[in-house]
């Protein structure tokens, strides 16, 4: 027994309510959730409304709100956190990854001269980066505005805009190399910045391609 | 991942549902523990999604990707000798 298109809307409205707004995990929660229902109405032969209650408690550990990482005061249930969760993982390893790569290419400098030139030029490199990733995020943007799809992607990279205000002082200080007390410091803040510009344009990237894969339905 | 493999193609009420065929009922995958694993092996690049249109609603199929498919190998090959090895711990043969 196939559920109508009222009974799917029924659980996307009761998801929404219950904080999964989010398309790419939503369609895939409805999609389990309705053929659970269809299961319970076939073989136990019980009504919509008898088989969505106890599809929906059997649910509500996955549902539960769980305070995000990093906030105070958001909350997402937890399926979301987890997914918010492994992206967070991903883009700590790349920036711990980056950031001992470019600290250990910087011991393994002889002198402060040679020094001083590395990190003249890890600047430049991270100036063109900065605005690279901000011209790619513009032109991401742009394209994702066309719909109004959701995903855990967009919701991460759209946080990312005031946050790359903080990078402007790096960018525009023409001081920083000469007076950088710490240099490792520097070359370290260099690195995780880095794999955040990155993972921005990543997050962006998935999110127009989930949007794509979306609209060919 | 090895179910993957297999079908080629999967959505996530057919993978609990085939696990518990396969264990004839005695693994049962929650909703808590398969989706939060399938999004960790997509985020890992393992896994690539598809989605179609079925009964009314949309359907996010996963199957692996190049790096998956490899990826599968060495993990079954893992899981091969951690299992061996568990036997041979738990059931030792001595030999004289």
């Amino acid at each position: 027994m196939k559920l109508t298109t009222e009974q799917i809307e029924c659980i996307n409205q009761t998801l929404i309510k219950k904080g999964i707004k989010y398309d790419d995990i939503k369609i895939e929660v409805i999609d389990h959730i309705a053929s659970e229902i269809e299961f319970e109405m076939e073989t136990n032969q019980k009504p919509f409304l008898e088989a969505f209650q106890q599809v929906f408690d059997r649910w509500k550990p996955d549902f539960e709100l769980t305070r995000a990482y990093f906030s105070l005061a958001t909350y997402y249930p937890k399926l979301a956190r987890t997914k918010f969760g492994n992206q967070l993982k991903l883009e700590l390893i790349t920036a711990i990854a980056i950031s001992l790569v470019l600290i250990l290419s910087f011991q393994l400098l002889p002198d402060s001269n040679a020094r001083f030139q590395f990190i003249f030029w890890i600047k430049k490199v991270f100036f063109y980066a900065y605005f690279g990733t901000v011209g790619s995020m513009l032109i991401l943007k742009f394209l994702n505005t066309k719909s109004k799809i959701s995903s855990t992607y967009k919701q991460t990279f759209d946080g990312r805009f005031a946050a790359f205000i903080v990078c402007l002082g790096m960018v525009f200080n023409d001081n920083i190399p000469q007076e950088a007390t710490n240099q490792n410091l520097f070359v370290l803040m260099i690195g995780i910045y880095m794999s955040f510009l990155m993972s921005t344009i990543y997050l962006g990237f998935k999110h127009y391609q989930f949007q794509r894969k979306f609209f060919i339905q | 991942m090895k179910l993957l493999e297999e079908n080629g193609k999967m959505y996530g009420y057919e993978i609990t549902q085939k696990v518990k065929a396969i264990t004839q009922g005695e693994l049962n995958i929650t909703e808590g523990a398969l989706y939060p694993a399938l999004h960790k092996l997509e985020a890992e690049g393992l896994l690539d999604v598809e989605i179609e249109k079925v009964d009314n609603r949309l359907r996010k199929y996963y199957k692996l990707t190049e790096t998956g498919t490899k990826e599968t190998v060495n993990r079954l090959s893992e899981l091969e000798d951690f299992i061996r090895n568990m036997q041979s711990l738990v059931n030792p043969k001595f030999e004289f």
